[in-house]
């Protein structure tokens, strides 16, 4: 091995990740590994890592994907189903931790004992060429036809001024790193001005529904996952009706009342674990999405700092929040978001729930009919404006309500208590996907959002909210309905 | 030949190789930045003629005049290189006599006009004599013609813009009327067919992507296919 | 020697520059401090490393040319840009009377290198990173300009080692400090960092750069560093006393304020958030174009007094 390739395999492995289905929040960790450095493009990258389920019909963005990194280039496959699609790259079991593998896989690549892998599609132009003239331009003045196969920008309107100028259309995603995965959009440009925007496929939920880090996965999904019968009546006859008979809510607990008086506290371990739990996912996954926002705001060191806290919360480490909001506040972050950018009107806000409808200011949380929380002294917390910024400050303020709760819930807990539940931990009481249960909004509301907004806004607009948002703002094409979630419930509509 | 002799046959080749291809090139940006080179090549000329400050000059305006001219092409066709080839000739004919007859008249001009023979002593401050004859007893002049050109040019994008004097122009603004209860002063907007593109359509202007086949560029998943081996 | 003398100073300076970023950004993201200075020694060697084994990627239909031209004329010009700098009495590589103007030509061309890297790749993402930075680098331009030409004032002349010569009472900053701190803003830009990096940017996938790889993406790095290197020192020339210092004149205390200016605009870069671009050409426009000319009105009648 040369010493130029030496010395390259001393580097970090540069990582295209395609992300599929519920990894997106395991990717994360193993992009804080300094062994590892994500890439944004496929042309920086030596691996492509594949991690979790493709879709169906992303496979075919996928072959293209792999075809764009420069050699030498190698794939690993993580969790994933896609092999049978793609030749005979290297896979890894989901519990297996891949940086080993990558880092093994790219210095085999190097040595050459990993053969670079050539393409899997013929290197030629989607379509042949349809110029019209010498030159192409016969048609339109001095331009037109068809070249490969794809139609030429021509005059529209303009949102703003009523200036005609040209529109161009293309299509972002499923593994475009701006966004959240999974998501792709066709987006219509003039300039850098969006006109006419539609979300093709929703984005993936970023974990799995019944992984350790399940409860994670609710507070994902925004539904509040704690009402009253879920942790109470989780923790056991027992412990419920100890609590149930402390609060004097007799009727409740007539049958069970007598199988008390282990423990006369609220809180028990268990509870109290539960609790923490869930509210460091919450925390966790709110500093996931304010990471995204940060690296739209060209805050890529910020935005690893947040990433990596929420690895550590998801942990169970109890991290403070403040001083990243001061960085935040110092970096400018909240200054340059415009005022009023991707705002909510009160039906959308509503239809979208969650943190979205808290930071318009509506003070809606289903954590204020759990006891366990009432004890705490939970108060909803929200914004007025409904706007990206308001959304990026109540992500901050939910997540620092969440680590105060935890640690509030650990001391309530009576110390001596002995260590029970752990299987409780994580447990997901609700349906897979809570869209079942809300009402759709009624008009293609991300287009709304979307539409007369600049590339760098409208990134923004898109990264302010979570997935479980984005996903209701989804609308199926009309002839294909039972296409909308192929992954979960088609039940967008 | 001395070097500079070299240097200016060299830098007048290059500024008319560039100029012409300026004219057989197939796209607006590619055109655009030859005529820069071109420009670059005289303003490198003016250097050999001991004019810095003009020479260095012309490469910084023209830099940015192209720059502009390149923008707005980018800002009205959204043409990357080699997506959309272009005729750049147009109404021939009479591009054909206005450019002989400009020759024509130019070349007359340097053939009878009396041109100076005597070389700069080194080290003579001639930018300094250059501002003084520019600007020397003019400044004044100069400096309110700017200022005034450049008001009126802020005025008129405040008045053409979409925040008008009477409020956003698609919202119907109109000026008082000029007798109480009149018609509104000044000219009536002529009714556009059709309403703006945008709102929750399906149907851009631009041909909509075509089934199964992928719009241009995809970010990170575009059609551009892959790179050639052995390039 | 001239020649030879800049050569060492952009080959140091860049090197310092690819460390000194990769440790800006391990601190600000908060690594864990193990081996933190190591691996922001050892990065930019093993960066180099790996853009050379790497393939170069052709996209469908670029313009060649200017696909590849367009990194050799950025490294070009942040040459060309720190040639004009002195680096002691009567030293520079190009000693014109009008070397403040050819600074500014490097600036325009600069937006033209960019323009190009992203135009020629035919892609959409690269294409929106041009465009947007043409529309920014064009009012930065401006402002620069502006404030440069403030320094040109005291010092009665367009060149460059007559603007250090100046300075020898008092540093330009301490008689125009606003003019400093909107030039740095210029460094933001000319090296496409953090809060002005509208061209290879991160809501792009790397904008103009997003489609290249291997030795073309090596130039362009490598050149992005050179023109900080170069706007540093020009930086320092005009407002900071160039190679001017307490005891003994000469190239180290350029070097010196190079690398101050070099780690304040690598920090900044790393901490401050980008505008959206709207936002940011109506800030441009109606606030800090305002501010150069009032810098420029105050430093002329500073010079009359």
């Amino acid at each position: 091995m040369s010493a130029r390739r030496a010395l390259a395999a001393a580097a970090p492995v540069a990582v295209f990740v395609a992300v599929g289905e519920g990894t997106s929040d395991r990717v994360d960790d193993l992009c804080l590994r300094a062994e590892i450095e994500r890439v944004a493009s496929p042309r920086h990258a030596s691996v492509l890592l594949v991690a979790g389920g493709v879709r169906e019909r992303d496979v075919a963005s996928l072959r293209r994907l792999h075809d764009q990194l420069p050699h030498p280039r190698a794939t690993l496959c993580w969790a994933s189903d896609i092999p049978a699609h793609f030749g005979t790259p290297r896979t890894l079991p989901p519990h297996a931790a891949p940086v080993l593998a990558l880092r093994e896989l790219y210095r085999q690549l190097l040595t050459g004992e990993h053969p670079s892998e050539s393409d899997l599609l013929p290197d030629e132009p989607p379509a042949p060429w349809r110029g019209i003239g010498e030159y192409g331009q016969g048609g339109k003045g001095m331009m037109g036809g068809t070249p490969y196969g794809r139609p030429m920008p021509m005059t529209d309107d303009d949102l703003r001024d009523g200036l005609a100028l040209d529109v161009y259309t293309l299509r972002l995603g499923p593994f475009m790193p701006t966004l959240p995965a999974g998501l792709v959009l066709t987006l219509t440009l003039q300039g850098d001005v969006i006109q006419h925007a539609r979300m093709e496929s929703p984005p993936l939920w970023p974990a799995p529904p019944s992984s350790p880090h399940a409860a994670h996965a609710a507070a994902v999904r925004q539904v509040e996952p704690l009402d009253e019968s879920s942790i109470l009546h989780k923790q056991g006859s027992s412990a419920a009706a100890s609590e149930s008979s402390k609060l004097g809510d007799s009727g409740a607990t007539g049958s069970s009342a007598g199988q008390s008086g282990q423990d006369d506290n609220r809180y028990t371990p268990g509870i109290a674990r539960t609790l923490a739990h869930r509210e460091h996912q919450r925390a966790a996954q709110h500093l996931r999405g304010v990471a995204r926002m940060l690296a739209v705001l060209e805050l890529a060191p910020l935005a690893e700092r947040c990433r990596r806290m929420a690895c550590a919360i998801q942990h169970g480490d109890s991290v403070p929040i403040a001083p990243l909001r001061k960085a935040l506040v110092r970096s400018g972050a909240f200054a340059a978001i415009p005022a009023g950018l991707g705002q909510l009107d009160p039906p959308m806000a509503q239809a979208l729930g969650g943190a979205a409808l808290r930071a318009a200011g509506d003070a809606v949380d289903e954590r204020l009919h759990d006891r366990a929380y009432r004890e705490l002294d939970f108060r909803v917390l929200t914004q007025r404006d409904g706007d990206v910024r308001a959304r990026l400050h109540q992500w901050l303020d939910e997540a620092e309500q969440s680590m105060h709760l935890a640690s509030r819930a650990g001391d309530l807990a009576p110390a001596a208590a002995s260590h029970a539940d752990e299987r409780d931990v994580g447990h997901d009481p609700l349906p897979a996907d809570d869209a079942v249960n809300m009402p759709a909004p009624n008009h293609d509301a991300f287009a709304t959002l979307l539409c007369g907004l600049e590339w760098n806004e409208a990134m923004l607009v898109i990264n302010s909210f979570d997935v479980a948002a984005l996903r209701r703002m989804y609308r199926p094409p009309k002839d294909s309905p039972e296409e909308a979630g192929a992954t979960h419930h088609g039940h967008a509509m | 030949m001395s070097g500079t002799d070299l240097a200016f046959w060299t830098l007048a080749a290059i500024a008319i190789v560039s100029g012409w291809r300026v004219f057989r090139t197939d796209s607006m940006v590619r055109s655009a930045f030859l005529l820069l080179i071109s420009f670059i090549a005289v303003g490198l000329i003016m250097l050999l003629l001991r004019a810095p400050y003009l020479g260095v000059a012309t490469i910084f305006m023209m830099g940015v005049e192209m720059m502009v001219m390149a923008l707005f092409m980018v800002m009205f066709m959204m043409n990357p290189a080699g997506l959309n080839p272009m005729n750049m000739v147009h109404q021939e004919r009479f591009a054909v006599v206005a450019g002989v007859l400009a020759f024509a008249g130019l070349a007359a001009a340097v053939w009878l006009t009396d041109l100076p023979q005597h070389p700069l002593a080194a080290g003579r401050p001639v930018i300094r004599e250059l501002g003084m004859e520019l600007l020397g007893r003019s400044m004044l002049i100069f400096e309110t013609a700017g200022v005034t050109l450049l008001a009126t040019m802020i005025g008129t994008v405040v008045l053409s813009s979409r925040s008008g004097r009477f409020g956003p122009a698609d919202a119907g603004s109109l000026p008082p009327p000029l007798t109480p209860d009149g018609v509104p002063a000044g000219r009536m907007p002529e009714k556009r067919s059709g309403g703006h593109g945008g709102h929750g359509g399906h149907a851009p202007a631009a041909a909509p992507v075509t089934a199964g086949e992928p719009a241009h560029g995809h970010a990170n998943d575009h059609p551009h296919q892959p790179p050639e081996h052995h390039a | 020697m001239p020649w030879l003398g800049t050569l060492v100073l952009l080959g140091g300076s860049v090197v310092f520059v690819a460390v000194i970023d990769s440790l800006a950004f391990a601190l600000i993201a908060q690594r864990p401090p193990v081996n933190l200075m190591r691996d922001a020694l050892l990065a930019p060697w093993r960066a180099v490393a790996v853009s050379l084994v790497r393939q170069q990627n052709r996209t469908e239909h670029p313009d060649r040319l200017n696909w590849a031209l367009a990194p050799a004329l950025y490294l070009a010009l942040a040459g060309i840009g720190l040639a004009v700098v002195p680096l002691a009495p009567g030293v520079a590589v190009i000693d014109s009377s009008a070397s403040v103007v050819l600074w500014g030509a490097v600036e325009t061309l600069t937006v033209i290198a960019v323009f190009l890297h992203g135009w020629s790749a035919n892609a959409p993402l690269p294409l929106i990173g041009a465009y947007r930075y043409a529309a920014m680098g064009l009012p930065i331009m401006l402002l620069s300009m502006f404030v440069l030409i403030g320094t040109a004032l005291p010092a009665q002349s367009l060149s460059v080692a007559d603007i250090v010569a100046s300075q020898h009472d008092v540093w330009n900053v301490l008689r125009q400090p606003l003019g400093l701190l909107l030039f740095l803003l210029l460094g933001l830009s000319l090296s496409l960092r953090g809060p002005f990096d509208y061209a290879d940017s991160a809501d792009l996938a790397g904008g103009t750069a997003s489609e290249v790889s291997g030795a073309a993406r090596l130039t362009w790095q490598l050149a992005r560093h050179a023109m900080l290197v170069a706007f540093a020192a020009m930086a320092s020339s005009a407002f900071l006393g160039g190679y001017l210092g307490p005891v003994r004149a000469g190239p180290w205390w350029l070097a010196l304020k190079m690398l101050v200016l070099i780690t304040l605009l690598v920090g900044a870069g790393h901490s401050l958030a980008r505008l959206p671009p709207s936002r940011m050409l109506t800030v441009l426009w109606t606030v800090l174009l305002p501010l150069s000319f009032l810098d420029l009105a105050l430093a002329g009648v500073v010079a009359l007094w």
